[in-house]
């Protein structure tokens, strides 16, 4: 079996693994088009510095050169994505997360306090977050 | 005859308007409630050349609509009147200098349910929102301060990504994503939810509209559906009174059995239509027939950019969304596309006043269209738009 990539203490002790169905094309899985280094350090990290973490769920963004971009596609392999959900395994401190499909999966629509604050801090355009909320299909 | 626009400059998240009032959500979480009828009616004060015009685009929609009005403009020279008075409002904008301006009679308040919210409804002066964490609502105080309750009430912990109140049943659909398509029963006693929400599709469904007593799922990933309901006749034991027609749950038919190409459909009203390829294929819907659907034709609609996201119908027209721009079907056979790309938008198929309103919300303002032409079209022949009987 092969190791999933382990990431300890990415920030304030809290871990990550790199789950691989979500980057071997795996059917019905979304998939990553950002690299490891990304996943780990850029979207899991800057999603937990900024607290947008809700229910042991954290909700993130890709910024990349300056801009907000795709981060992976969707469960059919073609419809690009830009938000990131990772869940916490709580008796170890460790995270891991997939590409997220609102327009899907309506568990996949960041919690209302992430949105307000995506909102008031205008993270994203008011425009696109409210596409988010209603499940609607959302280009960037 | 393009539409009438009254612009508030400001950052809004929602729209509501009802019993003559707007409600609007703003983005640092209060609700301003503006006196909408004072405002208008003070802009037809100040403009009393134009002020049949006034009134019918911003006040009351149904009124060129009724019998005796029909009656009045087959005459040539009181329909010239009403024409020279369309002409001359559609050309400019009104705008006001935002919700504090002194005709508005604006009352401020916190916004007492969560927020952001997916989508709003006010029913039976009750304001209800739907979000990823459930329904919630709120009463109107009083019949003068259209002001919110600030305590709120949670019926339901399920998301809710759009809702729709019926005109003929107290009912609001609700559209939950994957996991389908719910309605909750109001009580026609106290207009008070009835109970936890009932599933009648578990089809993928974005938005919802009525259809007389059936209602029109719509969905952007799966197919759409019609959750078909027929109505009977039923005379309880020991009553006197005449007997009430009942609603009952039918079928569910898929889009695929109405339309034999693949697309994004929606409907409302009497109409249901599918785009695809550059056309919408328009269909009636009428449940008291053995066919229930007859095809009416097609409307070609070049989209230049994207595919649609959303869409709505009204009276005036088929509203479609797109990534930036809406595109309207307009039931005079036009076409109008406004560009830009809404932070919202919404029609108001049951409101008694407002049916002619187009609320687009940018990042900083409200712009309220009006569309008057639809008084001057054949409501029986009309593809675009809902039918006005």
């Amino acid at each position: 079996m092969t190791d999933l990539p382990f990431f300890p203490n990415v920030v304030s002790n809290q871990n990550y693994t790199i789950k691989l169905d979500h980057r071997n094309k795996s059917k019905d899985k979304s998939q990553w088009s950002v690299s490891h280094q990304d996943e780990v350090f850029t979207i899991f990290k800057n999603a937990y510095t900024h607290t947008w973490v809700s229910n042991n769920n954290a909700w993130g963004i890709f910024f990349n050169n300056g801009g907000l971009d795709y981060l992976g596609v969707a469960q059919d392999h073609v419809t690009q994505v830009f938000i990131a959900k990772f869940f916490k395994d709580v008796n170890h401190d460790n995270w891991h997360g997939y590409p997220a499909d609102h327009q899907s999966n309506q568990q996949d629509i960041p919690d209302q306090a992430i949105l307000n604050d995506w909102l008031v801090n205008k993270i994203l355009p008011k425009a696109k977050i409210s596409k988010i909320q209603g499940g609607k299909r959302c280009k960037l | 005859m393009q539409a009438v626009k009254i612009i508030i400059p400001g950052s809004f998240w929602d729209s509501q308007i009802y019993s003559s009032y707007l409600h609007l959500f703003l983005d640092n979480g209060s609700v301003a409630v503006l006196d909408w009828s004072n405002a208008i009616n003070s802009l037809i004060q100040d403009n009393q050349n134009i002020a049949i015009a006034l009134r019918v685009a911003f006040l009351d929609s149904n009124l060129l609509y009724s019998r005796n009005t029909r009656y009045l403009l087959s005459n040539e020279e009181i329909k010239g009147v009403v024409d020279r008075q369309f002409t001359e409002i559609v050309s400019e904008p009104f705008e006001f200098k935002g919700i504090n301006d002194i005709r508005f009679k604006a009352r401020h308040q916190n916004n007492p349910l969560p927020f952001p919210h997916a989508d709003s409804e006010i029913y039976y002066s009750r304001m209800y929102v739907g979000l990823k964490s459930g329904l919630f609502s709120s009463q109107e105080q009083d019949t003068k301060n259209k002001k919110l309750e600030q305590q709120f009430q949670k019926h339901w912990d399920a998301p809710v990504l759009n809702l729709a109140g019926s005109n003929y049943y107290t009912s609001l659909a609700l559209a939950t994503g994957s996991d389908g398509l719910y309605e909750l029963p109001i009580k026609s006693t106290n207009h008070e939810p009835d109970g936890t929400p009932n599933q009648l599709a578990h089809n993928h469904c974005n938005s919802c509209g009525w259809s007389y007593q059936s209602i029109y799922g719509s969905s952007n990933t799966n197919s759409s559906f019609l959750a078909s309901f027929e109505t009977k006749s039923e005379k309880r034991l020991n009553e006197s009174r005449n007997p009430q027609r009942v609603r009952q749950f039918k079928e569910i038919i898929p889009s695929e059995h109405l339309f034999t190409t693949k697309g994004f459909s929606w409907g409302a009203h009497d109409k249901i239509y599918q785009y695809h390829d550059g056309v919408i294929d328009v269909k009636s819907y009428d449940p008291d027939t053995k066919t229930l659907f007859k095809d009416l034709g097609k409307i070609d609609l070049s989209l230049s950019d994207d595919d649609v996201i959303s869409a709505n119908v009204a009276p005036f027209g088929t509203v479609v969304e797109c990534d930036n721009s809406l595109v309207i079907a307009l039931s005079n056979g036009e076409f109008m596309t406004i560009k830009g790309e809404p932070v919202r938008w919404r029609v108001f198929p049951r409101s008694k006043n407002f049916t002619n309103q187009l609320h687009i919300i940018y990042d900083d303002r409200i712009e309220i269209l009006s569309f008057v032409h639809d008084y001057f079209v054949n409501q029986k022949e009309k593809l675009a738009g809902t039918r006005v009987d």
